[in-house]
């Protein structure tokens, strides 16, 4: 397992270094307009803004939240940019490890090994665990390059509690695509469904705040369990880890049992 | 007590969806036994494979690999004694053929580089490459070499050969002739009938998802006669047991031509019967021309 582990990684070192750098680079940015965005009358421009725009408030976040960094990273990086980020990396990198490889013919040659079903799919699955953890310490380490540039401090706790659930529905997010191409062995349904899922938890989340009739399915969208502004206040929400862990448990054990026994092209 | 065979298929059928691939095969390999599975494109060579390696569920019918029922579920309990490469076989691009081999031996638990060292010898691979930058020999090479380096007691083959230049080719046969000589046992499947036939002790045809003839090689040998090929001045017919393959009129006189299956002292008090003979040829009708017969003139058998 750990062989194809290390191969699996080998294999995506683009990718790796790419979105690294990428999130690396976009967080250092973020920072580095705090201070801009803090001077700029941010207050007086959401007084000057008409109420139907004032009242999307899904989309434009906590106005007073907005002037700390705290505030700043929870509602203009982590909850609206970052999922949006997070949904394209998932599919990416499922579909990479999933169909493609099977469309492709390596699924056949790595099961031609010694190699039981149950450690290519787990020796997969570490490698997008070790993808996401990598990614998002560039990203940490780009806020961190950026606070240092503006000469900002940054609350490591409220960074280290983002920063930690946002790993998990990077993790959970890819799993459940991963999950649904080894389940399926088909390319086109899973990035459907791969997108479907990351559009579809992003608008939901976005405007479940202004649209009434979206309040019911709120808790669908996986994005409902990552509230950036919610973890500034008051910490990680032990229910929103459970539902994230729950979801990455259950398509993981629904994978198990059909790649075990499906055809592999 | 008899050995268990290595391969036993047994009423296997494969439907993908509603289409049949391969129906009702059985078949069994012996311990040391060289089998070549023949058949043209699409005849099914390829669904028996993968069913083998457990790529595949069967729909019917059963396969046991050193006497363990194969499915996609065990199937890697198996796969240690198993070695297997393909004609367009889809090795890890992104590796260098030195990598490739490294993560293969982790992957059997190799402890040492000899046999690898062997086969390199023999085979010449390219292994400081990216294998995305081979041509597709080198890539052949290398599959075959990852085929045999963990000393398997099964190789699994399917159109091996498929991109080597005829003297890799050559050296390719000459290594399944080597490993049939040490006792390995190895299933290859090709539509080169003469290939197979260089080789393997057995040959098993398959046409249309079916198996037609399952035949040890001498008796393959021995079973299509002489291609014949005779030019008179007057019109003659063949000898009994034979197959006309053409009659015609031609500037010089008649032009008639046979496989003769019969006796050759038959054949031989025929020609010497012929009156106004002009010319003639008398040769062994080889085992492709055999194999063209069987598949081009539908069900007749070889």
């Amino acid at each position: 397992m750990f062989n194809l582990l290390r191969k699996t990684i080998y294999d995506k070192r683009v990718f790796i270094i790419g979105w690294s750098v990428g999130l690396a680079f976009f967080a250092f940015l973020m920072i580095l307009f705090f201070p801009a965005f803090k001077d700029s009358g941010l207050e007086q421009l959401m007084a000057a803004l008409p109420p139907e725009l004032k009242a999307l408030k899904g989309l434009i976040g906590d106005v007073n939240a907005l002037s700390t960094t705290s505030g700043y990273l929870a509602g203009q990086f982590f909850d609206i940019r970052m999922p949006m980020f997070i949904s394209v990396f998932a599919v990416i990198l499922a579909v990479g490890l999933s169909v493609k490889d099977e469309d492709d013919g390596y699924m056949r040659t790595l099961l031609a090994l010694p190699l039981s079903r149950i450690k290519v799919l787990f020796g997969k699955l570490l490698a997008i665990v070790a993808i996401c953890v990598f990614t998002n310490l560039a990203m940490v380490a780009g806020l961190y390059l950026g606070a240092i540039a503006v000469n900002v401090s940054l609350d490591i706790m409220v960074v280290l509690n983002l920063s930690l659930v946002n790993l998990l529905l990077s993790v959970c997010m890819t799993a459940l695509v991963y999950s649904i191409g080894l389940i399926t062995g088909k390319r086109g349904i899973t990035m459907a469904l791969g997108v479907i899922i990351g559009a579809g938890s992003f608008l939901l989340t976005t405007f479940v705040k202004s649209v009434d009739w979206l309040k019911p399915y709120e808790n669908v969208s996986l994005f409902h369990y990552f509230p950036a502004t919610d973890i500034v206040k008051n910490g990680i929400s032990l229910m929103d880890i459970v539902v994230l862990s729950s979801v990455i448990l259950v398509s993981i054990a629904v994978a198990v049992i059909f790649f075990r026994r499906r055809d592999v092209r | 007590m008899l050995d268990k065979p290595v391969l036993e298929v047994d009423a296997v059928s494969k439907y993908y969806g509603s289409s049949l691939a391969i129906s009702d095969i059985r078949f069994m390999i012996s311990r040391g036994e060289v089998v070549g599975l023949v058949g043209l494109n699409g005849a099914g060579k390829t669904t028996i494979i993968n069913s083998m390696m457990g790529f595949l569920r069967t729909s019917t019918g059963k396969i046991r690999l050193f006497g363990n029922v194969i499915t996609p579920e065990n199937a890697h309990k198996v796969h240690p004694q198993i070695g297997f490469a393909t004609g367009d076989m889809s090795l890890f691009t992104n590796l260098t053929g030195r990598q490739y081999f490294d993560f293969l031996k982790r992957a059997y638990k190799l402890k040492d580089n000899k046999r690898l060292d062997e086969l390199c010898k023999q085979f010449n691979p390219e292994l400081g490459k990216k294998i995305r930058n081979l041509s597709r020999g080198n890539k052949q090479k290398i599959a075959l070499i990852g085929a045999f380096m963990a000393k398997p007691e099964l190789v699994v083959l399917d159109e091996p050969s498929s991109g080597l230049d005829p003297l890799m080719q050559q050296k390719f046969l000459e290594l399944i002739n080597a490993e049939g000589a040490k006792g390995t046992t190895i299933f290859m499947s090709s539509h080169y009938l003469k290939e197979v036939a260089d080789v393997c002790s057995r040959v098993i045809f398959i046409r249309d998802g079916k198996l037609v003839r399952d035949i040890p090689r001498a008796e393959l040998e021995a079973g299509h006669g002489k291609a014949v090929k005779v030019l008179t001045l007057n019109s003659v017919k063949p000898p009994l047991k034979s197959v006309l393959t053409g009659h015609q009129k031609t500037t010089n006189g008649y032009e008639l031509s046979f496989i003769f299956k019969g006796d050759p002292s038959v054949l031989k008090q025929w020609m010497v019967g012929l009156q106004h003979l002009v010319d003639f040829t008398v040769e062994d009708h080889d085992i492709e021309s055999a194999f063209s017969d069987m598949y081009t003139n539908g069900k007749e058998e070889i």
